[in-house]
């Protein structure tokens, strides 16, 4: 996987909108981005439970990325799948930054990061266990994710620094 | 949901020349019924186009041999051996029988003694991602072994079977022309006629003969034993299904040939809907070989009636991760490609106890009975257990994915029909039998 930056805000590739969904789900996200749902900003409130985004929201997404913040507003989280869109069934990896919430020209050190997903209308997860590598450029390698089964997914990526650790989850409608 | 946001569909099929011809046969539809146009959303078109064609069949780096056709025809031949049992009346064609689909009628299989489990079909096998119905292998050639040394199978040991080869000259022929030249067995001292591991009883005289063999002899036998499995894999990956009724209504569509559409039936096309909609089957029979590979809680009691006992995955997902045959192990051709990272991200736990793997739908229809005791007698029968879950068992997995559906007899017919239209049992005669030499 080519890593070609190394700050939460620089695209990593050249279009304009790549949301890893298939065309009839722009309209869908369209809706959600213009009052369907709470931007990314809004649901990284401290009093929400975690910080939630669907693919683009009105986060001011870099193209060809997917961020959120944690949520206790600590981080700024950015991923981007390969392949993307994210395959029904088979391997894929994430490309994961972490930055300050406030701060987010590059990327944090001394952090520890966690894979996960899972299907809560169906209270089950993976049934693989990724594998997080820290890249020297800042930046995470997250290997061995695999979606099994059409529908929504929620992704987290937790964020343990000194012993505290934060969530940012997203939504990944799969079908 | 997403789904219903999608643009109506373009496509519509007028299926009462369909009905007109089924009506005899359907006479309990009322007219208004039969004359309902079907109609698919933009988004179950692109769900349809993801169901077909079956793509070419994945290449297994793990196995050198595996489209080698002398390693195929000699694992063809040795499938249909008989003399490769503990009785010399069981060859791996007597519970995968060319003439029932590559299956065996029978609720569970029998080979030199009963077993504990329905014998699954091998069509389309070489698209799997694990193997038997709890996973324990992670390729096809590794899954071939098994059976050979399983007490209710075969029930021969892998010393036996190099003897085998080493003792007929046909066979050492065509062993040694693919794979070199065979161990020196004549050497009683070194190779005793029978032995294997035996991991749950160290006291087995197999056991006891196979620790006396040196290492190095160990291994020499080990690598017959798998080239044996290799070859017989090698003949399983052509047995392909793929070009079934669903398959040429997807292609139609994908063409816009609207006559080749409407060779479809309209129960099938109403099962097609039913199938990657409300009934949630598509969940876990996804993708164009219609399983995901991997493993769920059926809720189904056991061939008697009793509660689950068989841990399934959780015991199979355990072995494979200590299979000295692995896809990372010392007897595969590629340790590090995509079969070993399968092993690498395994994650195994209680939350896999009693479940079962997601079987192909592929020629579903040939391959009675069903489920992994053999439970349910016809396809009707498993519909019906998915509809209405009539005695199904408190699930022991925090998976929630099936619920009531409480289908009309009507959409159990279809969805019924849907499952007939996946039959495709074309394959080369040459493939069904025997060849007359190795």
């Amino acid at each position: 996987m080519t890593v070609h930056a190394n700050t939460c805000f620089t695209a990593p590739k050249d279009t304009a909108i790549s949301i890893g969904v298939r065309p009839w789900r722009l309209l869908f996200i369209l809706i959600v981005a213009t009052g369907g749902c709470r931007s990314g900003r809004e649901s990284a409130a401290p009093n929400q439970p975690y910080a939630e985004a669907r693919h683009s929201t009105a986060l001011a997404a870099p193209a060809g990325r997917y961020n959120t913040v944690s949520n206790d507003n600590s981080y700024f989280v950015t991923y981007t799948p390969t392949p993307d869109p994210i395959p029904l069934n088979k391997m894929f990896e994430l490309s994961v930054w972490v930055c300050g919430a406030q701060y987010r020209s590059h990327p944090l050190s001394e952090i520890e990061l966690h894979a996960d997903a899972a299907m809560p209308e169906h209270d089950h997860g993976m049934n693989t266990k990724p594998k997080v590598r820290a890249n020297p450029d800042g930046s995470f390698t997250v290997k061995g994710m695999l979606f099994h089964m059409p529908g929504r997914w929620e992704l987290y990526l937790d964020v343990t620094r000194a012993g505290v650790t934060e969530r940012a989850q997203f939504e990944v409608q799969l079908e | 949901m997403t789904r219903s946001l999608g643009t109506r569909t373009t496509v519509l099929f007028i299926a009462t020349l369909c009905f007109t011809a089924l009506s005899g046969a359907r006479g309990q539809l009322g007219d208004e019924r039969k004359s309902k146009v079907i109609e698919f959303t933009d988004q179950e078109l692109a769900i349809i186009r993801e169901m077909s064609p079956l793509p070419p069949v994945p290449r297994d780096e793990t196995n050198a041999y595996a489209d080698d056709p002398r390693a195929a025809r000699f694992g063809q031949f040795l499938f249909f051996d008989r003399r490769l049992s503990a009785n010399e009346s069981v060859a791996c064609s007597t519970c995968h029988d060319p003439a029932r689909a590559f299956a065996d009628g029978k609720p569970l299989a029998e080979g030199v003694d009963k077993g504990d489990r329905h014998t699954l079909a091998l069509w389309n096998v070489a698209y799997n991602r694990w193997f038997f119905w709890d996973g324990r292998a992670d390729t096809l050639w590794s899954q071939a072994l098994r059976p050979i040394e399983s007490p209710s199978e075969l029930g021969i040991s892998r010393l036996q079977l190099a003897h085998h080869l080493f003792g007929d000259s046909q066979l050492k022929k065509a062993y040694e022309a693919i794979f070199g030249t065979l161990p020196t067995l004549s050497q009683a001292g070194r190779f005793p006629p029978s032995g294997r591991p035996v991991s749950d009883d160290a006291s087995s005289p197999e056991h006891l003969a196979w620790a006396a063999i040196q290492p190095s002899d160990q291994e020499d036998v080990n690598r017959v034993f798998v080239n044996v499995a290799k070859s017989i894999a090698a003949y399983e990956r052509r047995l392909i299904s793929r070009d079934s009724s669903f398959d040429q209504f997807a292609n139609a569509l994908k063409k816009n040939d609207s006559a080749g559409v409407q060779k479809y039936p309209a129960n099938a096309q109403r099962g097609l809907k039913l199938f990657i909609g409300r009934g949630n089957c598509r969940l876990c029979h996804s993708g164009p070989n219609f399983s995901d590979s991997e493993f769920h809680d059926t809720r189904l009691r056991t061939s008697d009636g009793g509660p689950p006992r068989d841990a399934a995955r959780y015991l199979g997902a355990e072995q494979v991760l200590r299979d000295e045959f692995s896809a990372r192990g010392a007897y595969s051709d590629d340790r590090t490609g995509p079969a070993a990272e399968k092993l690498e991200f395994l994650d195994n736990g209680q939350q896999n106890w009693g479940l079962f793997k997601t079987p192909t739908l592929r020629n579903v229809s040939a391959t009675a009975p069903y489920m992994h005791h053999g439970q349910l007698a016809t396809l009707r029968d498993v519909v019906l257990h998915y509809s209405f879950l009539p005695g199904a068992t408190e699930s022991h997995h925090p998976e929630r994915i099936l619920v009531r559906l409480n289908l009309s007899d009507t959409e159990i017919e279809d969805l019924v029909a849907f499952l007939e239209s996946l039959t495709d049992l074309t394959l080369n005669p040459a493939l069904l039998r025997q060849p007359e030499s190795p």
